[in-house]
């Protein structure tokens, strides 16, 4: 049928089918801004557009439905290359992260905007009340609409957006534009799905239903049939190469526990037969006509269950080591369909019992703690499986160039992911690329190597190009999670609550495959105990393999986990004194200066070392929150039923892994005096690519848009160990910084001899040029003298940053609950938290990061929890039913604070911000819950249900 | 996938389609239910009624009458809607989905969370059905289950004058309601009449508290806790990812008390 839409203002007739949902239509017409995030269940928003005035979904559309309306996208807004008031606005403000969301929510102001023309902050959350976004926690789109209604009126309207910060620097520490902002907030391609070329194939997975299960038969005969199939891969025509999915620092500290196609399947949603198709219809045609006989096996859900005598086996599988094989390793009766275990060294395994990792670990003498103590508490938290759910779920583009493998992936790690290919299809390195495209979300889901590696082998064999992207429902089943836990803390304290001893004792649940295994549970511990300065310090960590989805990496590592444990007990401890909270945390906290022993025992994979807090912001960060959140002052309600209460946590995360990250970073200058700067890091749209220009341009006295940045590229740019464990600005910052340093040397030598002056008599000064006793010279000159024939060749500079130097941000979050004791819900009526990250490089962006980890955080303990019937299988596998908060859900007030320390070790003192985030928001919520109805609730998330269950109520 | 999508131009050609394709087809408005992946509805052909134009609203002397047709959004847009259907177009939080969805097929989808539902069964409200002359309560659309063309609601005035209040309890503020609830009485000597009590959530399809509402007819006010307990007894949800029994049959009971109890001292402000 024909159609006739007016699409941006321009009349266009297209044909189409009855059925053609209107955000593939618009996507094949060319509009590539609407987004598809949860596949076409009307929840998240980012496919809309303004349908005859109005903002509507366009996945909940088809084609007749439009026939002689007029649409309008996001590409209408700017005018040629300039953006529109609410375009620019959003950048400056802060709002735009990965950008996967920002032409729905730009259009969904741009429609505000029309209609009211001063919006209260109540109308700007309707109109965005159709808008999911993960990153940014929503709070910052409240100033982004208030820059946008006054620069409508006033096209040079500017506002302060962030708090600046070290005056004796010129840009770093003050807000300035996001260097892909512009570029996501036209909706420009930018992400792995706008790089897929016409005559792609598509690769769809048939996933096993069953959590526990072998393959006895697979027949995929009648699949192979269909015309247009193109590939089918099983277990039985799989390599044998054992690999891990972790993106982590080779060698990894997780085992090499899964190939392609396993034998036995691990999980509901585990891979069993990949088929690439001409189409994805083709694709899923040929899954439906495979057939599989399974013999299935009893599966194993909990920590309990796995540790049970007698459970079963969740990986029977032959085990390997390369180094540190214990002396009785003994594979004599395993079933060769359970597969193997490679571990690079020791980490304290024993599949045959379920334990995929083990740790343990103290300083002084824990029983002399206890026995110390005046008062003991002793408490068990467990948190539950949630999800990290980007908008943009898992998906990689493949194809080949010539005899080179290119992978455009939405990756944390594209080194890891390189490496990992290479291993899984037994080639070099040196033939596969990786380029990180834009990603829409990560959060640590996309550390790890999930399907990449799948569809490169298909691309490897069959020279195919391959478009593999996750459905919403597979990206719940079938990619990474956050590890649910069981943690017991002892506490032992003096009367006056001086503390004489702290132990954990960690139990996570892996599920079945070991990524992560190890460092997740290790990090509930190493991120949470050094927050308080005890002698007598010992934990324990074990992890099981069970069968329920897939974990691995999600914001937090394992800290917020430790932390919900660790900070409860804390405000449990002081309940228990009669000591006010707040109080107890001062006396015992971190402090700046102090040695953290215990650090010794906590390495990751590897045996750690003391650190030294060498800033730390929570002396100012405790007394400002108190301040704000009039500590001390109970506050009352006028409705019998709502009771309000108070508490207060203290967090801390690491700026990467010091002795284990590594970043490099090449500055080039060009003719023109401008630089490219090709950095290895993973901007996940948190801003990293503008730290490292910042950085650059910073040291050497240029504006931004003088250097260009290419990252994550393994052809193009150096290496990086990735995207995780916080370590961007701390490590790729460094890495740029160093090489802006070097380069800024080698601009000085040239400078001496074409100036005939001393080197350290010149100085590089703003807007680029050097400037001597006897002169001056500008770049280009310097470049132009360089690159000519008698020249020393174009100034080429590069750097590396490691180190065994922590910096450690620190936070103090506040929280005031109403809690309805008719009906259980809880409100956040305040949340307050005020994070020490040192010189906050990019202010504006580091508040949205802090506002979106807390927004996380604030997920877990209210409303998300992946829930798993009896066999294993996921019963709310997508937006719909799986609640993440949005703009509707945000505490009342809602504030992030950034208190500055003078750190030594961070590119001009710059540590991280993005994990800590999320780590305050389970213990803070939870204690303040207490406050107001004496209920200590030692299991996330908090739903109205457990609360009325522990008031006795149902 | 639709293979057929039908745009008849007046009401009695969508009716001869429909009664031709029978349950081959559906009657789309808005298509936020149709077109939803999860959609209970799989079918091919499609009768899309958009261009029927079904969205006058007109307020009488004695009835108000709303198009099926009109949005969400556009009940609470307009002033002429009062304020029980506004309360409850306000529950559809998110603004997209207010945009398209519309009164009709929100009662044609017959959800038990639906937000609507509630409220207009306890207004006794009812339907003009395409190509009839007789309307049919929203009561007896919904527990027949009927699939026939709705074009238009009516609210009698007397009704509009009762007094109300209605509520909704969802996890998060974007979600599916886990309990809905509204109730409609007259009070005459501090005695109620006319006891209208509709919840959502606890069965497949929103239901009337018949027993309660026997219970509170003619008599005064019971106490909340005598309201929460009877309601307990008298429904029957089931157990799914958004609650437990016990704690779909508490929740009913607070948010049924919570509305008889408000409506009967303020004069229906919903506070929820």
């Amino acid at each position: 049928m024909k159609i006739n839409v007016t699409l941006n203002g321009v009349s266009r007739a297209i044909y189409t089918e009855p059925g053609e949902n209107v955000r593939r239509l618009l996507a094949r017409e060319g509009i590539i801004s609407m987004r598809n995030g949860c596949d076409a269940q009307g929840v998240c928003g980012a496919c809309a557009i303004i349908l005859n005035g109005k903002v509507v979904n366009s996945c909940l559309l088809v084609a007749p439905q439009i026939d002689g309306k007029e649409i309008t996208t996001v590409d209408s807004l700017a005018t040629n290359r300039e953006l529109s008031p609410v375009q620019s606005a959003m950048v400056e403000a802060g709002i735009v992260q990965c950008g996967y969301c920002t032409p729905a929510m730009e259009l969904a102001i741009t429609d505000l905007l029309k209609r009211e023309e001063n919006p209260t902050r109540g109308q700007m959350q309707d109109a965005l009340s159709g808008n999911l976004c993960r990153c940014t926690g929503y709070e910052q789109i409240f100033t982004a609409v208030e820059i946008a209604k006054e620069r409508m009126k006033d096209a040079g309207f500017k506002q302060r957006v962030a708090p600046d910060f070290r005056e004796d620097l010129r840009i770093v520490g003050k807000a300035q534009l996001k260097v892909d902002g512009p570029k996501l907030a036209r909706g420009e391609k930018a992400f792995v799905e706008d790089m897929v070329e016409p005559g792609s194939c598509y690769l769809k997975m048939l996933r096993s239903p069953h959590a526990h299960a072998y393959i006895n038969k697979i027949d995929a005969s009648q699949a192979e049939k269909i015309p247009g199939v193109v590939a089918i891969l099983t277990h039985r025509n799989c390599p044998e190469i054992y690999y891990t999915q972790a993106g982590q620092g080779f060698p990894e500290p997780s085992p090499y526990d899964r190939k392609l196609m396993d034998h036995k399947v691990l999980h509901v949603g585990d891979r069993v037969a990949a088929v690439v198709a001409q189409s994805p219809e083709i694709a899923e045609e040929a899954v439906h006509k495979i057939k599989v006989e399974y013999d299935v096996l009893e599966p194993v859900l909990t920590i309990d269950a796995a540790m049970a005598p007698g459970a079963p086996i969740v990986r029977n599988a032959a085990i390997e080591y390369v180094h540190g094989a214990p002396e009785d390793l003994d594979n004599s009766n395993v079933d060769p369909r359970e597969g193997k275990i490679i571990y690079r060294f020791p980490i304290g395994a024993d599949p045959r019992k379920n334990l995929a990792a083990s740790a343990q670990g103290g300083i002084g003498d824990i029983h002399k703690g206890f026995a110390e103590a005046d008062v003991i508490l002793e408490r068990d938290y467990e948190s539950t499986q949630v999800h990290c759910t980007p908008l943009e779920p898992h998906v990689v583009y493949t194809r080949m160039d010539g005899d080179r493998l290119i992978i455009h992936a939405s990756t944390q790690t594209p080194w890891c992911v390189r490496r990992t290919v290479a291993r899984a299809l037994e080639i070099s390195e040196n033939k596969i690329r990786v380029i990180k495209e834009r990603v829409g979300g990560g959060f640590g889901s996309k550390q790890d190597v999930l399907l990449e590696e799948v569809a490169a082998y298909l691309t490897w064999t069959t020279g195919r190009s391959i478009l593999f992207r996750y459905t919403r429902e597979e990206d719940f089943i079938a990619s990474s999670t956050r590890h649910p836990m069981k943690i017991k803390v002892k506490l032992g304290a003096k009367k006056n609550g001086q503390l004489t001893a702290i132990y954990m004792d960690v139990k996570a649940n892996t599920g079945p495959y070991g990524n992560h295994c190890l460092t997740v549970p290790v990090n509930a511990v190493s991120k949470s105990m050094p927050l308080f300065l005890c002698d007598n310090v010992e934990f324990e960590v074990k992890s099981y393999y069970t069968n329920i989805p897939p974990t691995g990496a999600y914001q937090g590592y394992g800290a917020p986990q430790g932390s919900y444990a660790l900070q409860t007990a804390m405000a449990e401890l002081a309940a228990k004194l009669g000591i006010d909270q707040l109080e107890l945390i001062k006396k015992n906290r971190v402090r700046e200066g102090v040695m953290l022993e215990i650090l010794k025992c906590l390495g990751e994979g590897r045996e750690g070392k003391p650190e030294r807090v060498a800033s730390c912001g929570l002396g100012p960060a405790l007394k400002k929150g108190a301040a704000l959140m009039n500590w001390g002052r109970k506050e009352e309600s006028q409705n019998p039923d709502i009771k309000i209460g108070k508490g207060v946590v203290v967090v801390q995360q690491g700026s990467g892994l010091p002795g284990l990250d590594s970043a490099s970073a090449v500055l080039r200058m060009l003719g023109d005096g401008t630089f490219t700067l090709l950095s290895g890091g993973a901007d996940l749209g948190t801003g990293l690519d503008t730290v490292a220009v910042k950085v650059a341009a910073e040291c050497l006295c240029t504006d931004m848009s003088n250097i260009a940045i290419i990252s994550g590229d393994t052809d193009a740019t150096p290496f990086d160990t990735g995207a995780y464990a916080s370590s961007g600005t701390f490590f790729s910052g460094n890495a740029a910084l160093k090489a802006a340093e070097r380069m800024k040397e080698k601009i000085l030598e040239v400078a001496a001899e074409m100036l005939k002056e001393d080197k350290k008599d010149l100085q590089i000064v703003y807007p680029g040029i050097v400037k001597g006793k006897k002169g001056s010279i500008t770049y280009q000159k310097i470049e132009t003298f360089s690159e000519k024939g008698t020249g020393g060749g174009q100034l080429v500079a590069s750097a590396s940053f490691t180190t065994e130097d922590s910096a450690f941000p620190y936070g103090a979050h506040f929280c005031q609950v109403a809690v309805n004791t008719r009906t259980g819900e809880v409100k956040i009526q305040k949340y307050y938290a005020l994070q020490d990250c040192g010189t906050p490089i990019n202010p504006e962006l580091a508040l949205g990061q802090i506002h979106g980890g807390v927004l996380k955080a604030i997920g877990h303990s209210l409303y998300e929890e992946m829930i798993l019937d009896e066999t294993g299988r996921c019963l709310n596998a997508s937006l719909l039913d799986y609640k993440v908060p949005m703009i509707n859900d945000i505490p009342e007030d809602f504030r992030a604070e950034l208190v500055f320390t003078d750190d030594p070790f961070g590119p001009f003192g710059g540590k991280s911000v993005g994990e800590i985030s999320s780590n305050g928001a389970a213990p803070v919520i939870a204690i303040a819950i207490h406050d107001a109805i004496g209920i200590w609730v030692r299991k996330w998330p908090f739903t109205a249900e457990k609360i009325l269950k522990a008031l006795g109520k149902v | 996938m639709i293979q057929e999508f039908f745009k008849p131009q007046t009401v009695a050609e969508a009716v001869a389609l429909k009664d031709k394709f029978r349950d081959e087809t559906v009657f789309m408005a808005g298509g936020t239910d149709v077109n939803c992946r999860d959609s209970k509805y799989k079918i091919q052909k499609v009768i899309g009624i958009e261009q029927l134009k079904l969205n006058e609203i007109s307020q009488t002397r004695g009835e108000l009458s709303v198009g099926a047709g009109v949005t969400i959004q556009e009940l609470l847009d307009s002033p002429t809607i009062p304020d029980p259907l506004t309360t409850a177009a306000r529950h559809f939080v998110n603004r997209n989905i207010r945009n398209m969805a519309t009164i009709g097929g929100n009662i044609a989808s017959n959800n038990s969370s639906s937000n609507l539902i509630p409220i207009l069964v306890a207004l006794d409200a009812e339907l003009k059905i395409g190509g009839s002359a007789t309307p049919v309560p929203v009561y007896e659309y919904v527990t027949q289950e009927m699939t026939r063309l709705i074009e238009g609601i009516m609210i009698s005035s007397e009704n509009l004058a009762k007094k109300y209040d209605l509520r909704k309890f969802s996890r998060a503020a974007n979600d599916i309601s886990i309990i809905t609830a509204a109730v409609t009485f007259n009070v005459q000597n501090e005695k109620l009449f006319n006891v209208r009590l509709a919840v959502g959530g606890v069965d497949k399809h929103v239901v009337r508290l018949t027993a309660l509402e026997n219970k509170l007819e003619g008599n005064t006010l019971l106490a909340p806790i005598e309201i929460e307990d009877t309601v307990k007894q008298i429904v029957a949800p089931v157990e799914d990812i958004r609650g437990g029994i016990q704690f779909k049959k508490y929740m009913a009971g607070v948010l049924i008390s919570d509305c008889i109890h408000n409506a009967h001292r303020r004069g229906g402000r919903d506070s929820s």
